[in-house]
């Protein structure tokens, strides 16, 4: 007659299959630690918000923030980070962007449902998914193939079909669609492409990270007013945080 | 130091000169090599790490040896034939292997487990420089009698193949240079057979299925690693490399990418209504090092160029005629001068190929640059150029460029530095402007470091009051500083404030400025800029690395413009123990960090603990001797050795121009004359070491304290002298202190064998160990000690093992 597993056995057992159990995005375990995550960069937005201009998340943009499973983005061997508050490699020299930038970006976006929000620069189409999830139109350009392809396969997996993407120049924005009322350049270049700042509309804004792949230095907001007349703030919501002793 | 394994030799034989000879001129050939992969491939010419790598594997050998020699001489023919057989197939294999190890070393900031690709890397390509010096080692140990002249042949066989190696680079480039070092590496083991006269089929059939192995497989691309610029701009859709091209300064690829075209426009107003046209982008080692505009694509395709912030010395009214533009690159400053009213421009760049292809093959995209008559290229270096010029310039323009990471934290430019503005200054006209651009960071790194250097560089040719004679403007990524002899008069300055205002540009220092004006168009929380240069600009120095980040001027015994973190940056990061704060910090100074540690803990484990653990002391004799002072002893050496030996080379960078040519020189001058010093004092020092060891003592201090006085002058005297001429002059400059410090090694291994025989293979393992270390570490020290503080430092270690080896009490180990 078989003898009952031991309990050190069924343990053994358990942590071995346990990798297995969970699941690469949804389930218990991940809202958990999605929510932590949101949490700790709350908390960094408290001490943020000389920088920002707001000491936390808007409940909308929380939501959004929660809402989209940030894994589902990040190629399978580098998921274990997915949840870190830092930038991950995404292939192809790209990275997604650490959580906190993403979410400072779509706040001060100020995005709302039915605005029409252009990006330049899909990469992993985790920004574009976040503001879809906030109700905007987005138009997404990507200039690498691959990541194009794999971006509009995870935006149409996980229901944002709604966000438009195109591999191509998104030097000259996305004219049929213009004007927008928010603009994320996540692949800025030297300079700003002119097209964009002709392309964005009365009120509008912006938002553009400065810096490397792992280094986000400094955003630059451009702000269109209702005048016409262009004006841009610069934001360093990374570069001072430890100087001020922000833990 | 570099010596080669040699405990005494139990027999000798016919040794093999030729066949060592060969073998160590791969051996060096394949070290200085490994500073074109490490720029192709990943971030740097990582010069010091190219050398502590060989060191490991030479120090790694050495141990090896102590251990498990006997084994390996009793087949010594069979051993050292397969040894020199299998020094081309690991260089072939360790240099593809290590390009397929997936290493980022931005992402080091935030996965330290990057460390073990880093690790990795590096281990591998220390490989093929273990297999040489085993069989090195293995010749010099079984030869007791010609050991003098079989070294001799290994540094001159050094020797010989630094000069084939920059002979082979100017007819092609480094991936097929380092296939040949498989033939050669065969031709050594034929060579060796033959002299040993040990011929066996086997070995026969393996060498020639070798070569026809190089004669079938083509030789292997550097492949640029997935985060260089060049493999990024590749991965874009419809992007292709036009041309590509190599010489001995580096790689050079051209991508046109007619689906998505590159735009650059550095500097471009936000208010700009002119679009910069599609360009190619030239890439310099897997770098982005400018672009090619086609400016015959539509009529007004220069306007662009009116509308960025370089154009601000054409707008202050002075009669800008005479141009020189520095480091001239693909020439869109001579474009932009020329637009804006240059007569006649002197465009300077030290790369001949690279003025070959834009004015070359590429000159129908730009024919004003290349074709008009008011223009001139000159292929020098920009501070020679204008020490040499005769001709006083209206303006005088230099652009700089740095990475957003701080990658280039320890890369050496000595076109910038106090000495070199000071140059560019006196070769202004009476109203002439000297304008230097370039990114920013935040907070403020290097616009103020310029600014700083500047004010420097103002005074150092007479002017009592530079902040009257600073002008500096900033867009949201990037800055101008302008400096003149003669100060600005109320005119020019509304025509900068006009300028600003016109094109949303902000002011950040005038003469005479307010708070009020500044900080308008590119907000910040408060004016970080302009503070930033009031404080500069100040009477009351900033105090460098007080208030951070790094502040002090940029000068020729510390030519690092891009190095901006401070010690007090660095403490507060590793007491924060956050991630997230290394990311300001500049990468480039934690890779070194990261390399001198990983290379390091190798030396340790590889070269001193097999020697802890196998040939511990056994007998009370044995722990008699004096472990201490021979530990100390030779890891003076080690150290001291290694700390002048890149210390030379990155000062010498200035002199001779180039990295590789730099590295070329040091070495072989070091390995001859240290090898001179050392077969030299090896008969002698059995009956007169102290007196030796005395002597060279004093001639290595001397030597720094005249160096350190008199280098400056004698640099610029002859830096428009022939590059011949110019590594000539650095030899003969090598030549006295190196030989001395080619003395205290034989020295101390002579007294020790007679006094502590146990202790020889320790003094071995400790000096390179320390060597290793030494090699890793000076770059870092450079940076925060300077050239002349690396001297002195050299130097004292050398009085200091000078005094253990002299004092009375503590006679030579």
């Amino acid at each position: 007659m078989p003898q009952p597993p031991s309990l050190s056995a069924a343990l053994f057992l358990a942590v071995m299959l346990l990798p297995a159990a969970v699941p690469a995005q949804g389930g218990a375990w991940p809202s958990v630690a999605s929510r932590a995550l949101w949490q700790e960069v709350d908390m960094l937005l408290a001490h943020l918000a000389g920088e920002t201009g707001f000491a936390r998340l808007s409940p909308r943009v929380r939501a959004a923030l929660e809402a989209v499973p940030r894994p589902r983005f990040i190629p399978e061997d580098q998921r274990t980070a997915a949840y870190e508050n830092r930038p991950v490699p995404i292939g192809y020299g790209q990275t997604i962007s650490q959580p906190l930038i993403v979410a400072i970006m779509s706040e001060l976006l100020a995005v709302q449902p039915g605005d029409k929000v252009f990006e330049l620069g899909t990469g992993s189409g985790y920004q574009a998914a976040i503001l879809a999830e906030l109700g905007a139109q987005v138009f997404s350009v990507e200039i690498v193939a691959e990541l194009a392809q794999r971006a509009r396969g995870t935006l149409d997996e996980l229901g944002y079909s709604s966000a438009q993407t195109r591999l191509g120049d998104g030097y000259f924005g996305w004219p049929e669609h213009a004007p927008f009322d928010a603009i994320i350049v996540t692949a800025a270049n030297d300079h700003i492409p002119p097209p964009l700042i002709q392309q964005l509309k009365s009120g509008g804004r912006m938002v553009i990270p400065v810096g490397s792949r792992y280094t986000t230095q400094k955003l630059v907001m451009v702000e269109r007013d209702a005048e016409g007349q262009i004006r841009t703030r610069e934001l360093m919501p990374v570069t001072f945080v430890p100087l001020t002793g922000v833990r | 130091m570099r010596h080669h394994a040699a405990p005494k030799a139990p027999a000798d034989d016919k040794p093999p000169y030729a066949a060592i000879a060969l073998i160590s001129a791969a051996a060096l050939a394949y070290e200085i090599l490994l500073t074109r992969i490490f720029a192709i491939v990943h971030w740097h010419h990582l010069v010091s790490v190219a050398i502590s790598l060989a060191l490991l594997g030479y120090g790694a050998s050495g141990t090896f040896l102590v251990l498990f020699g006997n084994r390996l001489r009793r087949h010594f023919a069979a051993t050292f034939v397969a040894h020199l057989l299998l020094f081309g197939v690991a260089v072939v294999f360790c240099v593809h292997l290590a390009q397929r190890i997936a290493f980022d070393p931005l992402a080091l900031v935030w996965e330290p487990r990057q460390l073990i690709p880093l690790t990795t890397t590096f281990l591998v390509l220390a490989v093929p420089f273990f297999i040489a010096a085993n069989g090195i080692g293995l010749a010099l140990w079984v030869t007791r009698t010609r050991v003098a002249t079989l070294y001799a042949a290994d540094l001159m066989g050094a020797a010989a193949g630094t000069l084939l190696l920059l002979g082979a680079l100017t007819i092609t480039d480094a991936a097929r240079v380092l296939h040949w070092l498989l033939p050669v590496s065969a031709l050594s083991a034929i060579v060796a057979a033959v002299s040993l006269r040990w011929y066996p089929r086997r070995v026969t059939l393996v060498v020639l299925g070798l070569i026809v192995m190089h004669a079938l497989v083509p030789s292997g691309e550097l492949v640029p690693a997935i985060y260089k610029d060049l493999s990024r701009a590749l991965a874009v859709d419809g992007a292709s490399i036009e041309h590509s091209t190599s010489d001995i300064e580096g790689r050079i690829d051209i991508v046109d990418n007619p689906v998505i075209p590159i735009r650059s426009a550095p500097g471009l107003s936000l208010l700009a209504r002119s679009l910069p046209p599609k360009q190619r982008a030239l890439y310099i080692d897997g770098e982005l090092s400018g672009t090619l505009v086609d400016f015959r694509q539509q009529p007004d395709a220069s306007r662009f160029l009116t509308e960025s912030l370089g154009a601000l010395p054409f707008r202050i009214g002075r009669p800008l005629t005479r141009v020189a533009v520095l480091q001239a690159g693909t020439g869109a400053r001579v474009q932009q001068a020329l637009h804006l009213g240059a007569q006649r421009v002197l465009a300077v760049d030290t790369r001949p190929h690279l003025q070959m292809l834009v004015c070359g093959r590429y000159a129908w995209l730009q024919p004003e640059v290349c074709l008009s008559e008011g223009v001139v290229w000159q292929t020098q270096a920009a501070r020679a150029a204008m020490a040499a010029s005769t001709e006083d310039f209206d303006l005088i323009t230099l652009a700089l460029s740095a990475d957003p990471a701080g990658l280039d934290a320890l890369s050496i430019d000595h076109e910038a530095t106090v000495e070199a503005l000071s140059v560019y200054l006196r070769r202004l006209s009476h109203r002439g402007v000297l304008a230097i651009e370039g990114p920013t960071r935040l907070p403020p790194r290097l616009s103020l470091r310029i600014l700083d250097t500047l004010k420097h560089a103002l005074r150092a040719t007479g002017v009592t009051h530079p902040e009257q004679h600073l002008a500096m403007l900033r867009a949201w990524n990037r800055f101008v500083i302008l400096a003149t002899p003669t100060a600005w008069n109320a005119g020019e300055l509304q025509a900068m404030r006009t300028f600003g205002a016109q094109f949303a540009f902000d002011l950040v220092w005038l003469p005479a400025i307010s708070r009020d004006e500044v900080n308008r168009f590119q907000q910040q929380p408060s004016p970080l800029f302009h503070d930033g240069a009031r404080q500069v600009l100040a009477e009351v120095e900033a105090g460098g690395c007080d208030d951070p980040p790094r502040r002090e001027p940029i000068t020729d015994d510390r030519p690092y413009p891009w190095l901006s973190t401070c010690w007090r940056e660095w403490l507060s990061a590793v007491q924060s123990g956050q991630r997230s704060d290394w990311t300001r910090l500049d990468t480039g100074f934690l890779l070194a960090l990261a390399v001198a540690s990983v290379t390091g803990a190798a030396a340790v484990l590889l070269i001193l603990l097999p020697l802890a653990l196998l040939r511990r002391p056994s007998t009370p004799a044995d722990r008699r001797v004096p472990w201490l002072r021979t530990l100390a002893y030779f890891g003076l050496i080690g150290g001291a050795f290694l700390t002048l030996e890149i210390a030379w080379i990155d000062h010498l960078q200035m002199f001779l121009g180039h990295p590789l040519y730099a590295t070329s020189v040091v070495l072989a001058g070091m390995l001859l004359f240290a090898g001179a010093g050392s077969a030299w004092s090896q008969r002698r020092a059995v009956s007169g070491g102290r007196r030796l060891l005395r002597n060279a003592v004093v001639v290595i201090v001397a030597s720094a304290v005249v160096y350190l006085v008199a280098l400056p002058g004698l640099f610029e005297y002859t830096a428009n002298a022939p590059l011949a001429i110019r590594a000539v002059i650095a030899l003969l400059l090598l030549a006295p202190p190196a030989f001395a410090m080619g003395i205290p090694f034989p020295v101390g291994l002579t007294a020790l064998q007679r006094h502590a025989a146990p202790l020889v293979p320790w003094a071995w393992g400790i000096n390179g160990c320390a060597s290793v270390i030494a090699a890793a570490t000076a770059p870092l020290l450079s940076a925060e000690l300077g050239f002349s503080g690396l001297v002195v430092l050299s130097a004292l270690s050398y009085a200091a093992l000078g005094a253990i080896g002299l004092l009375r009490k503590c006679e030579i180990p």
